[in-house]
């Protein structure tokens, strides 16, 4: 009962930083918190394992890097997504193998996050029909409330996603860790280390032309062999 | 002509510009949220055009400016700053067939530098080094990319509507004009620190130390190359999900 209740509480947080996370990533401001690099660090302090949000932020916050906000392509929801991955991960137990587990569960959300947020744009029509049918009003309050409706749409959709996606995938995740061979369980707990090297690929692809990928390749195996050759000094 | 606006005027313009996509949508786009930037230099344009005349020309006056805004426009929503502060100037120039060319014409141009220089190079090569080091375990490095990118960009934003406001159109001008090939080393100077801090401090967990190495650079470059063939990211996720549980434990049963 104890262990339903402290879900239940978690993912309540979690749907509230999602509520604030949404708003932030297009409504107000734009990128402030709400890339997975800030946003996942910053839940998992709150909700006390800070190396859980430190994990999914480098693997979100890099995956996606080249799909942000380009015109009219749209963007997986990187920050929900991050967000319901941390929260999952602290309610299933916060080991190595649930923040695998999690992340694995929690990469499809992404494109359903996105999948809201052209859905709310579409919707957002109707307030662009409310301004325009606006005759000789007091132009500050209409304008002001329509905007606010927008940003209200914005976290309503944060908080209600980020609750129940976090319930379910933290569920799920306790339950695979409890049932799955111990063997496989072990290969869980290595997704969390090893795929921020797999986003770092990603993201470099996304740049253009190849030499920060180069730069990158180049400056990883001088520190490695240095700290190789330190380790035998 | 009195081209004064208030600081208290200017600040609000600066502050309102941060929900320019707060009513976003296919059809407007980022129009409510723009006529809402420029509100209170409209009204100060329809007070000074109008002194002396009685309210409801002033109302009218004010009805005709925000609708001449509410026609659909997009841009970038950092540079956009720099549009909110020249057309706010030629409204109060009354010069209101120029501001809407403005926004017309250098509303697309805005719009490719900021995708190219700040969603292509400064955001990546930021969330590079700010990611290389989460994986590093440094708790503190969000700070990273909450003073280079978050508050520098609000910070510039404040800084483009109001120098916009005092120069016009210059600003704008001289945003076009910049060269971006010239930015592109921002991307090897983050690849290069982000690829050193990989190295140096990430832990596998893996008990040879430089079999862990190995892994990381083998599974960044598959990676690498799986989505310049125009394999998706999460499909190459879940790929390298695959080989990560897949090979230990096929190892282990052998």
């Amino acid at each position: 009962m104890n262990l339903v209740l402290t879900g239940i509480s978690t993912a309540l947080v979690v749907g509230l930083a999602s509520a604030i996370v949404n708003a932030d990533r297009r409504e107000v401001g734009q990128v402030i918190f709400s890339p997975p690099v800030v946003s996942a660090p910053l839940l998992g302090l709150v909700l006390g394992n800070s190396l859980i949000g430190l994990q999914v932020g480098a693997v979100f916050g890099l995956l996606w890097i080249g799909k942000q906000g380009c015109g009219t392509r749209k963007a997986p929801n990187d920050s929900l997504a991050a967000m319901a991955c941390v929260g999952a991960s602290v309610i299933s137990g916060a080991s190595a193998a649930a923040v695998g587990a999690s992340m694995l569960l929690s990469v499809p959300l992404a494109r359903i996050g996105g999948m809201l947020d052209l859905r709310r744009e579409r919707k957002n029509i109707d307030l662009g029909e409310i301004v325009y049918n606006a005759e000789g009003s007091e132009w500050n309050g209409i304008l002001a409330k329509t905007l606010a409706r927008g940003v209200f749409r914005s976290a309503v959709e944060g908080l209600i996603f980020g609750t129940i996606a976090t319930l379910m995938i933290g569920t799920i995740v306790s339950l695979v860790c409890k049932f799955v061979p111990p063997s496989l369980n072990q290969s869980f707990k290595d997704i969390p280390a090893l795929l921020p090297a797999c986003a770092a690929g990603c993201a470099l692809a996304a740049m253009p032309g190849k030499s920060p990928a180069v730069v990158f390749i180049i400056a990883a195996l001088c520190l490695a062999l240095y700290s190789f050759l330190w380790g035998f000094v | 002509m009195d081209l004064d606006l208030s600081k208290k005027d200017l600040s609000k313009m600066a502050i309102r510009q941060m929900l320019i996509l707060s009513a976003f949508n296919p059809r407007e786009m980022q129009a409510i949220g723009f006529a809402y930037a420029v509100l209170p230099a409209l009204k100060r344009a329809c007070r000074n055009k109008n002194k002396g005349e009685i309210e409801q020309k002033r109302k009218k006056c004010l009805d005709e400016a925000v609708k001449r805004h509410l026609e659909p426009f997009n841009t970038h929503p950092y540079l956009g700053a720099a549009l909110v502060g020249a057309v706010s100037r030629l409204e109060m120039e009354n010069r209101p067939q120029e501001a809407v060319r403005l926004k017309a014409s250098a509303s697309g141009p805005l719009g490719g530098i900021g995708d190219q220089v700040i969603w292509k190079v400064v955001l990546p090569a930021i969330a590079l080094v700010t990611a290389a080091m989460e994986s590093s375990g440094i708790w503190w490095s969000f700070l990273i990319f909450l003073t280079a990118f978050s508050l520098s960009q609000l910070g510039i934003r404040t800084w483009l509507t109001v120098k916009s406001f005092e120069f016009g159109k210059d600003v704008i001008s001289r945003l076009a004009g910049l060269d971006l090939k010239k930015k592109r080393w921002i991307l090897g100077l983050a690849a290069g620190i982000a690829g050193g801090i990989m190295a140096w401090n990430i832990d596998t967990g893996m008990e040879d130390e430089s079999m862990g190495h190995v892994t990381t650079m083998t599974l960044a470059t598959a990676s690498f190359v799986a989505v310049r063939v125009g394999i998706s990211p999460t499909l190459v996720f879940y790929l390298a999900c695959t080989a990560i549980i897949a090979v230990p434990w096929l190892i282990g049963s052998g």
